[in-house]
């Protein structure tokens, strides 16, 4: 069965990273604002974002409080470490190199 | 970037300790997306049931999910761990068949290694009480034809290098000494081993006495027959004779009848050149034995700062070199060899433990093979077991690495069990510790690092014995589920294969060690002695050498004394009194000792025409008796040399040779031949019968 995720891997914390870099968001809102950003085409399986919104916990690249939300319960809040700010541009980097790259070879063949 | 590594640590701790906490968080998250996804839906219009399953729906599968994020955490192999070893130790304890035999190899095989190890560790770093001992080095001489027989200097070798090399800051002498302790009170008159020894020699090591003093030159310088002698005690001979008395410096000793003043007791760990030393009297060397053939000077030396063994060997080359110009009939055909000490006190042993070692190793590959087909077999079991795994989603890592957790926790337990082995193995060999004239391994025992080498050995077997059939049972098929019988192992017939074949390449090759060894030990005791053994006593009787032995001169560099035999009468009390000892059927005496002597005096004897026509073989076989190397040789001339014995008319009696019975009248028809210079008549002792007459040819 091939992964749905296996072509998201690393562009998803991309999408994370890039969703946190102007507020510190809840997972819920960090979907919606996956969703919104990609105008409705990029449709993540809403609940493979937990895990990722984990691994980067754990690797330090974002940081998690739990505060209570705009509806009175408490929700899990990531916010962008400095690290993570760094780990950002450089993921984007080279996301941008691979992209180009590719944009060129399809231009030619 | 540290305080980054430092929050992926809390996190990570947070993981372990906390493990219920954080799955509890990961379950609120998912809780409040669903219930904002459900309030999207509703608010889009759909009923709120349907609202809710379509939440669930878009959120996907809720344990995959909370496994996925345990497995980011990295800490989940810690946890999967703990559950593997109490699941393992379940199976283990669920088969006690196969755990006992798994158990019983490994132990054997880990503790026989482990006992092994410890030996040779302490043979390796054992404690020579030598200040910086890598700078002392043994000088031996070797013949160029056969190297391996090392053998001590000449006294003009020992002055040649101490004299004539710079690479050397110190160089001493030493030689073996036997003597009698007389009598005192308490305290029997004793046989024991010593060392003359110079004080260079001591100087050399580097030792200081426990008590008391070294030797000076003055002691060194006084005759073996002034009043002022001296001898320095072992500390083993100090507590064994003179119960550790200190007041035991001053005291005077009697030393082969004649008296010695102790000046020192030298420490526990001293023991040079071996554990059977004793004690240590001063050596004078002598020039005026420069041209004395033998070459029994133990050489020690010590290396001036910054050279090295090479350096050092090159130098005595070149000495050996010129010595066999200058005078070759004494030197020619002779090398020289620096040692350091270490190497050359435990280098034999070591070779031995080596080898020793290796033959253990195999038992250990054995035992693993063993282990292995065990597994391997078991997998018929397993086989739906893990299938069933497999089905539930395990992957074919989780498996290999359950299963190889399994393997290590038996290894383990046969780790435990193999440290009781080797501690019963320790104490054999150190009950077998020391063999007569080898030299002797301090004290052995488990320590720590023989602890890590063998749980060392533990895991290295487990993950040895157990990768191959981990591998195997780990790619299941669904098969297995439906038909337990056609397990795995079917499918892998050439693994197995594999296994038998080296199990049995490797027992084969222990079994022909073994029966090597069996061959040597049988040939030494099977060996047709010719004589019965059982309840055989043999003992020896000197005399003290003073008392007898007067020294006339020098002939070609050798001492030459004039020996007064012992008047007869005493050998004939000793008779007497031995035979009077309940229980003793019959007594004898002999020259030199059966089986045990490296030099038996021989003779050439003529036959006559009638004892060479009546029984020929015989008389061979009455001389064969306890010779070996000395075989007898019957030449044309009706002649033979063999080694003879003096020996008493009980003596055939006692030892019940039943070939001498049959000998015997041959060999008293034995005639002297004529054209000898002289002979001498054997005078059998306690008897005036003579029963063998051997003529010697007497040597100018």
């Amino acid at each position: 069965m091939p992964k749905p995720s296996d072509l998201l891997q690393g562009t998803l914390d991309l999408l994370i990273l890039k969703s946190l870099v102007r507020e510190p968001l809840h997972g819920w809102a960090i979907a919606k604002r996956i969703q919104l950003l990609s105008d409705e085409v990029l449709s993540v399986q809403q609940g493979s974002l937990y895990p990722a919104l984990h691994r980067l916990e754990n690797q330090g690249w974002i940081s998690a409080e739990w505060k209570s939300s705009e509806h009175g319960r408490d929700a899990k809040v990531y916010e962008l470490t400095r690290d993570g700010r760094r780990q950002l541009t450089r993921e984007l980097e080279s996301w941008n190199r691979l992209s180009s790259a590719v944009g060129l070879l399809l231009q030619r063949a | 970037m540290s305080l980054r590594l430092l929050r992926v640590a809390r996190q990570r701790l947070r993981a372990l300790v906390q493990r219920n906490a954080v799955d509890d968080e990961l379950a609120r998250e998912l809780s409040f997306h669903i219930e904002q996804l459900k309030q999207e839906f509703v608010e889009g219009g759909m009923p709120e049931r349907e609202a809710e399953l379509a939440a669930r729906r878009a959120i996907g599968n809720i344990p995959l999910i909370e496994e996925q994020s345990r497995d980011t955490r990295a800490v989940g192999w810690l946890h999967d761990l703990h559950q593997d070893l109490i699941y393992g130790a379940r199976m283990l304890r669920r088969n006690p068949g196969f755990t006992i035999v798994a158990l019983a190899s490994l132990a054997l095989g880990i503790g026989a290694n482990t006992a092994i190890l410890s030996v040779l560790d302490v043979v390796a770093r054992d404690q020579l009480p030598i200040p910086r001992d890598d700078r002392v080095v043994v000088v031996r001489t070797y013949p160029l034809d056969d190297p391996a027989q090392e053998t001590h200097a000449r006294i003009a070798d020992y002055f040649a290098w101490r004299d004539e090399t710079r690479t050397f800051a110190l160089m001493g002498a030493a030689m073996g000494h036997n003597a009698d302790f007389g009598a005192e009170a308490g305290t029997p008159a004793e046989r024991v081993s010593g060392q003359s020894i110079t004080t260079e020699s001591l100087a050399t090591l580097g030792v200081q006495p426990l008590l008391g003093r070294l030797f000076t030159e003055d002691d060194e310088a006084v005759s073996e027959s002034a009043p002022t002698r001296v001898i320095l005690l072992s500390h083993r001979l100090w507590q064994r004779r003179f119960f550790g008395r200190s007041d035991v410096v001053g005291q005077q000793v009697r030393l082969d009848r004649v008296n010695r003043t102790v000046i020192g007791v030298m420490p526990d760990t001293f023991r040079y050149p071996s554990e059977q030393t004793n004690y240590w009297i001063p050596l004078r060397m002598d020039r005026s034995q420069f041209r004395n053939p033998q070459r029994f000077f133990v050489v020690t030396a010590r290396l001036k700062d910054g050279v090295t063994v090479d350096q050092a060997q090159s130098e005595v080359d070149a000495i050996a070199a010129r010595l066999a110009r200058v005078n070759p009939e004494m030197n020619e055909g002779w090398g020289v060899r620096v040692k350091p000490v270490r190497e050359a006190m435990f280098g034999w042993t070591r070779a031995r433990l080596y080898t020793l070692e290796a033959a253990i190793i195999l038992v250990l590959l054995v035992a693993c093979a063993n282990v292995a087909g065990l597994l391997l077999a078991r997998g018929l079991v397993r086989g739906p077991e893990i299938a069933l795994r497999s089905a539930l989603g395990a992957g074919r890592g989780r498996l290999v690495r359950q299963l190889l957790t399994e393997s290590i926790l038996l290894s383990a337990g046969g780790g435990v069990l193999g440290l009781a082995v080797a501690w019963a193995g320790i104490n054999t060999l150190m009950a077998m510790n020391p063999p007569p004239g080898g030299v002797a391994i301090g004290d052995v025992a488990l320590s720590l690092r023989t602890l890590g080498a063998t749980a060392a050995m533990a895991i290295v077997t487990g993950l040895l014995y157990g990768i191959a059939p981990a591998l195997v049972h780990a790619r299941p098929s669904l098969t297995t589920l439906r038909e337990p019988s056609g397990g795995s192992a079917g499918r892998h017939p050439r693994l197995r294969s594999a296994l038998v074949a080296a199990q049995i390449a490797v027992t084969m090759v222990l079994l022909i060690g073994a029966g090597l060894l069996m061959k040597s030990f049988l040939r030494v005791t099977s060996r047709d002695l010719r004589f019965d053994a059982a309840r055989l006593l043999t003992f020896e009787v000197r005399v003290p050498p003073g008392d007898y032995m007067r020294r006339r001169g020098t002939i070609a560099g050798l001492p030459y004394f004039e020996i007064s035999p012992p008047p007869a009468i005493a050998f004939e009390r000793m008779h007497r009194g031995l035979k009077a000892i309940p229980g003793v059927e019959s007594v004898a005496g002999v020259s030199t000792q059966l089986l045990n002597s490296l030099v038996v005096p021989s003779a050439t004897i003529t036959l006559d025409a009638r004892a060479l026509d009546s029984n020929e073989e015989g008389v061979s076989a009455s001389f064969a008796i306890g010779v070996g190397a000395n075989a007898s040789h019957l030449d044309e001339r009706r002649t033979l040399t063999a080694a003879y014995f003096l020996v008493t008319p009980d003596f055939f009696t006692a030892i019940r040779s039943p070939a001498l019975r049959a000998a015997i009248s041959p060999i008293a028809t034995l005639t002297a031949a004529s054209g000898w210079r002289s002979s001498t008549r054997a005078q059998p002792v306690g008897s005036g019968q003579t029963r063998i007459r051997l003529d010697r040819r007497s040597r100018s």
